[in-house]
């Protein structure tokens, strides 16, 4: 007899239960993932109620004193509000493009190159930058564009050209920062659009050339539409992320003479909630963040499913 | 609002303790009066507790050596019979150990240093949030040695003793005004290369700066001087602060007229600062940046280009150091702090209290923590173990002389480092035995300059500081301990004023921004709450100053 068997009730209790029994392993597997998640992503959402009120460590999060929207109107009425929420967009949006389109280029590009020897040292070489901790890539940034004895302003003056403060002003702040984004992962991203190349059936390229179609239309027609669906879900994936990105990057590389390009909402939430100890505040500017988020991730999602059918659900 | 029920238990087991405490002190008083010196006039006896019934848990960073150990710890278990339980991290820890275990609110210990700048936080604040207790009452009873530091040394009363009129703090950790003394140091060989005698103006200022920057005292034939290399706009204060007697520096744009507060980083004098700053960016005696990494400065120093830097005396020390490596044959020396221009120069201190301990409301023994406390840092043993060492190993007492130490004012003869200390067979400084023992340097230590200059006294160099900073000290406007709620407040202000104010100075500096937009800028920050700002420090001034009447 199967425990199946024994589970009494509605026949459609009955047809989830035999389902959940069949899928054990599988149901199995997912546990952990399950947990982690409801451990760590969905338990800790009701911490979001100090959004709302006046937090105390010593009253706790459900005795802390209610005070409605009092952080959020300190948030939206602060000098910095306008400027971190513009920072904050304009700098992921250029990230976005960039950071999402280098990839796929570079994935493209390796694809066509046959010597399997030169392209796997090629891709190793350039996704090792993606292990390099943030602090070393920002001395490093420091190091290369300093006026002192940076490289780059060391080779511009042996051309004759007038040294360029870059660290300092803010034109240069996010081809800085979005610059050295590229440099450290677009390898690690193309990974796996390299996968999916690998996935494209050999046959259609074949059957294409003996078409007579060239390389570039190859490339539109069967590559492209090949990891169509990878590239999309990826993109859904990465807008889901694209707000909290970057937040200690930007505390390390910024001062006084970029803050109008660089401050954005989560430095002055760290500026503010965590090293000022307005826990209460942090959590209403990392709300209206989050909300910002959910946002864009619905709209993707939306018109994705709308223009190419593919979405995350 | 529910009352806490472990606050409200804590507070009843407060209250029966001051009682018992209190007939036992008097009795104990009663007994032994005028048998053990300066600490029996009234609140405790030695030992404060049978030796070994009471062990107290303390948490704050660690020392070199470590608490507990060494000669030092040793004697003051065997005189107080209280036991500690150490609870220290290395320094740089100590912060996120402490907030978490705050945050938690749960197994605290007795005691705990609030750490550099109250990083932990406000002990008002964690008053309020019922994290410790108040301490004017346990003071009076307990702690005369801490009693009369409060009444006499009244520098350090607004670090501990908030508007209200009630003790918060305790056993304030010292930053004595003349062996903190920092300022900005340049070489030497470059000024007499030049033909300079060492700036006294800010006018000598810009000579000396430009000099540095086009007439290559380096002499590679390159303009690759950084006459001036600031690792933050506010070390360039330290021209302000006493060529201009603005009260910016470690008096953080308060100054006071008649008691009447106002905001310098606003005021008319703040522009010529900026327009004396700009001179010198546009001169090229500061990096395009402005502002430098002390990597870049150790390159800049080990290649010769480094011209002048803001810093103590181990940091002058370091940087000569690293000339003699780098085989220059160069010094770096210190310069005088300018003078305004009616003449006069003074030297504006670091707040006087660095740090300060506090009792936690978990405490089953305040009493005893507070004995403990005031026999540890307040009395003249604790601070002759802590700055001395032990009497007639690391110490005598000259009894033709007296102390000025705020701590031994009511004692007898000064202490003199013996002989042996002077004179380490290893050759080791006086400050590195003293460690070794157990003294010097941890975060209940009573530092103060005496001992200081006692110290240094043959070392030419710290000496000649001393002479130069001592006349002229000026105290900063001291930091109150406002109520939660302006605590509050200030910290949402603060964050609005002062990054307005660093990037509207940065690009003033730079150029980036013309200063015929000062006017711009001061209603920039009128509008982002200067106003508000002012008259909540106005407020704990005046509420401070009428707490002492």
């Amino acid at each position: 007899m199967t425990p199946v068997a024994r589970v009494r009730g509605s026949p459609r209790a009955n047809r989830l239960a035999k389902a959940l029994f069949q899928d054990r392993y599988l149901w199995l597997l997912a546990v952990p993932a399950v947990v982690y998640y409801i451990l760590f992503h969905y338990l800790p959402m009701y911490g979001l109620l100090i959004a709302f009120k006046d937090f105390s460590p010593f009253l706790g999060i459900l005795r802390s004193p209610w005070v409605g929207f009092v952080w959020f109107e300190q948030f939206f009425t602060s000098i910095h509000f306008v400027r971190t929420v513009r920072n904050t967009l304009l700098l992921n949006f250029y990230g976005f493009f960039f950071n999402f389109t280098v990839p796929i280029i570079f994935a493209l590009l390796l694809n066509e190159v046959h010597n399997s020897l030169f392209r796997r040292w090629v891709q190793t070489i350039s996704y090792i930058p993606h292990f390099v901790s943030i602090v070393v890539v920002v001395g490093l940034i420091n190091a290369m564009f300093n006026t002192e004895n940076g490289l780059v302003n060391t080779v511009m003056g042996r051309l004759g050209m007038e040294t360029v403060p870059f660290l300092i002003l803010p034109g240069w702040f996010r081809p800085l920062y979005i610059g050295s984004d590229i440099w450290q992962h677009f390898g690690w991203r193309a990974i796996i659009y390299l996968a999916a190349l690998t996935a494209i059936d050999q046959e259609q390229y074949d059957a294409a050339w003996v078409d007579g179609a060239n390389r570039w239309q190859q490339l539109r027609f069967i590559t492209l539409p090949g990891i169509a669906p990878t590239i999309i879900i990826l993109m859904i994936l990465y807008v889901g992320q694209m707000m909290s990105v970057g937040f200690e990057k930007i505390l390390l590389m910024y001062g006084p003479g970029t803050y109008e390009t660089a401050d954005v909402i989560s430095t002055f939430v760290y500026r503010r909630g965590i090293a000022g100890g307005d826990y209460s505040f942090a959590a209403a500017a990392g709300l209206f963040n989050s909300v910002i988020n959910l946002v864009l991730i619905l709209m993707v999602n939306r018109m994705s499913r709308q223009f190419t059918g593919t979405s995350l659900w | 609002m529910v009352t806490h029920g472990r606050l409200g238990m804590a507070a009843v087991a407060a209250v029966l303790a001051f009682a018992l405490a209190a007939t036992h002190a008097w009795a104990a008083g009663e007994a032994d009066s005028g048998a053990a010196g300066s600490t029996a006039e009234s609140g405790y006896t030695l030992p404060i507790v049978e030796p070994g019934s009471v062990t107290l848990s303390y948490a704050g960073w660690e020392h070199p050596v470590g608490f507990g150990d060494g000669p030092v710890w040793q004697q003051i278990l065997e005189d107080t019979g209280v036991e500690i339980d150490w609870q220290v991290v290395p320094s740089n820890e100590y912060t996120t150990f402490i907030k978490t275990r705050i945050a938690a609110a749960a197994d605290l210990p007795d005691m705990l240093t609030l750490g550099w700048n109250y990083v932990v936080g406000s002990p008002v604040d964690l008053h309020a949030q019922g994290a410790t207790i108040k301490l004017t009452e346990l003071v009076n009873r307990y702690a005369p040695n801490t009693k009369r530091l409060l009444e006499e040394f009244t520098e350090m009363r607004p670090a501990l003793v908030a508007p209200d009129g009630e003790v918060y703090a305790t056993a304030a950790r010292t930053v004595p005004p003349i062996s903190n003394y920092k300022n900005w140091y340049v070489r030497e060989d470059w000024l007499e290369k030049l033909g300079l005698d060492k700036p006294e103006t800010l006018e000598d200022w810009l000579t000396v700066a430009k000099a540095f920057a086009t007439q290559d005292p380096n002499g590679n034939g390159e303009q690759d001087e950084v006459a001036l290399s600031p690792r933050t706009l506010w070390q360039l204060e330290w021209f302000g602060s006493s060529g201009l007697d603005l009260d910016i520096y470690y008096s953080f744009g308060f100054s006071l007229d008649n008691g009447v507060l106002s905001y310098d980083y606003i005021s008319p004098k703040y522009r010529d600062y900026l327009a004396f700053l700009n001179e010198l960016y546009e001169a090229g005696a500061m990096a395009q940046e402005v502002t430098q990494s002390g990597q870049i400065q150790n390159s800049l120093n080990a290649d010769d280009r480094l011209g002048g830097f803001w810093t103590g005396i181990g940091g002058v020390l370091f940087r000569n150091r690293l000339l003699r490596e780098s085989d220059i044959a160069g010094t770096y020396t210190w310069t005088p702090l300018p003078k305004n221009p009616q003449g006069v120069s003074r030297y504006v201190h670091e707040p006087l209290v660095g740090a300060a301990t506090v009792i936690t409301s978990q405490s089953k023994n305040p009493e005893v923590a507070i004995k403990w406390l005031d026999y540890v840092w307040a009395s003249p043993e604790g601070y002759l173990y802590a700055n001395y060492g032990l009497e007639g190993e690391h110490y005598n007492i000259n009894p033709q002389k007296s102390s000025a130490s705020p701590w031994l004012k009511h004692f007898a003869g000064l202490p003199e480092y013996s002989d042996a200390i002077r004179n380490n067979p290893e050759g080791k400084s006086v400050q590195s035995v003293l460690a070794d023992i157990g003294s010097f340097n941890h975060p209940l230590y009573a530092d103060d300059d005496e001992s200081f200059a006692a110290r240094f006294s043959e070392d030419p160099f710290s000496y000649e500081l001393t002479q130069l900073a001592a006349p002229i000290a000026v105290s900063p406007f001291p930091r109150y301990l406002g109520s939660p709620e302006q605590d509050r407040r200030l910290r949402a202000l603060r964050e609005e004023i002062n990054p307005t104010q660093e990037e509207w100075t940065f690009k003033f500096i730079t150029g980036q921004e013309s200063l015929d937009r000062f006017d711009d800028y001061v209603a920039t920050m009128k509008r982002v709450g200067v106003d508000e700002l002012v008259e909540i420090i106005q407020q704990q001034h005046d509420d401070y100053t009428a707490s002492l009447r």
